[in-house]
């Protein structure tokens, strides 16, 4: 069955209703980036009531769905930004790992495993849950940076601009969020034979 | 022969998937992907990893089947919320 987009409206419906018909879907799009119930909730309550506020710039060029999500992911960035900012940069020389990947001459030591496809997993909610974990567990500036390249999609100039930081030290720093999320799903997902069918 | 590296090719790897590298950069990376097997297992993990954010931005996806949506109190308690809030913008 083809799922239609719902006709957006030209203003946000009635307030009132919102929580029981987006909140759910705001709390779990928290969740997944947030990785604590009680903070999830929170931040959704605060995208609400940043909608509220903002009822009135709601131009129904989109969804009311995804005009809510819009304002989530405000105030998600908003919270990570904050993170970063108490999180000392300690991450920089964190990551020799990397260079052990390879001998003296730039080989592989050992094969990296071999991944399943996307579509053989994207269902299966416990990838999910240990996905997301592997996301959260990115030191706060290495987690901004990737969030505003893969998730906003933003051209990494832009991201240079917003983070104040070359375009050398974006890269520098997407390779690290890279190779730790990809070690992560190594050790706590496709090191289980039975999930690499 | 390729004149990266295999530590040079994931690197670069990474990097184009971030700008459009120089045309000779592209070539030396897909060539050396062809020629070395690990290097093309490597880049398909990076277009899944790719693949599963962006599966996840895209919709509200379950990752704790204990928390699916808000809790009852916090429901009750963002209903209120809202409701103070409206009434105080109003007047």
């Amino acid at each position: 069955m083809s799922k239609r987009p719902l006709r957006a409206p030209t203003e946000p419906s009635d307030p009132a209703t919102w929580v029981d018909r987006h909140g759910d879907y705001l709390f779990r799009y928290a969740l997944a980036r947030l990785g604590q119930p009680e903070l999830a909730e929170d931040v959704v309550q605060e995208a609400f009531l940043g909608a509220l506020q903002s009822r009135r710039r709601f131009a129904g060029a989109s969804s009311e769905r995804t005009w809510l999500v819009g304002i989530l992911k405000h105030k998600l960035a908003d919270h990570f930004r904050r993170r970063r900012r108490e999180e000392p940069a300690e991450y920089a020389g964190a990551d020799s790992w990397i260079d052990d990947l390879f001998d003296r001459r730039g080989h592989w030591r050992k094969w990296p495993p071999r991944w399943t496809n996307p579509s053989a997993v994207f269902e299966n909610t416990e990838f999910w849950t240990i996905f997301s974990q592997c996301l959260r567990r990115l030191p706060a500036q290495l987690a901004e940076a990737f969030s505003l390249r893969e998730m906003d999609d933003l051209p990494s100039a832009k991201i240079c601009k917003v983070l104040g930081i070359s375009p050398t030290n974006l890269g520098v720093m997407m390779h690290r969020a890279r190779l730790r999320l990809w070690r992560c799903l190594n050790i706590h997902w496709f090191s289980d034979k039975k999930r690499r069918r | 022969m390729s004149i990266f590296s295999c530590k040079d090719t994931v690197r670069l790897a990474s990097e184009s998937l971030d700008r459009t590298l120089p045309w000779t950069r592209l070539v030396a990376l897909h060539f050396h992907r062809i020629i070395c097997p690990p290097c093309g297992r490597f880049y398909r993990c990076l277009l899944f990893l790719r693949a599963a954010v962006r599966y996840l931005d895209a919709d509200a996806v379950v990752v704790d089947v204990r928390h699916t949506g808000l809790s009852p109190p916090a429901r009750d308690r963002i209903r209120r919320a809202l409701a103070q809030s409206d009434r105080e913008t109003e007047s």
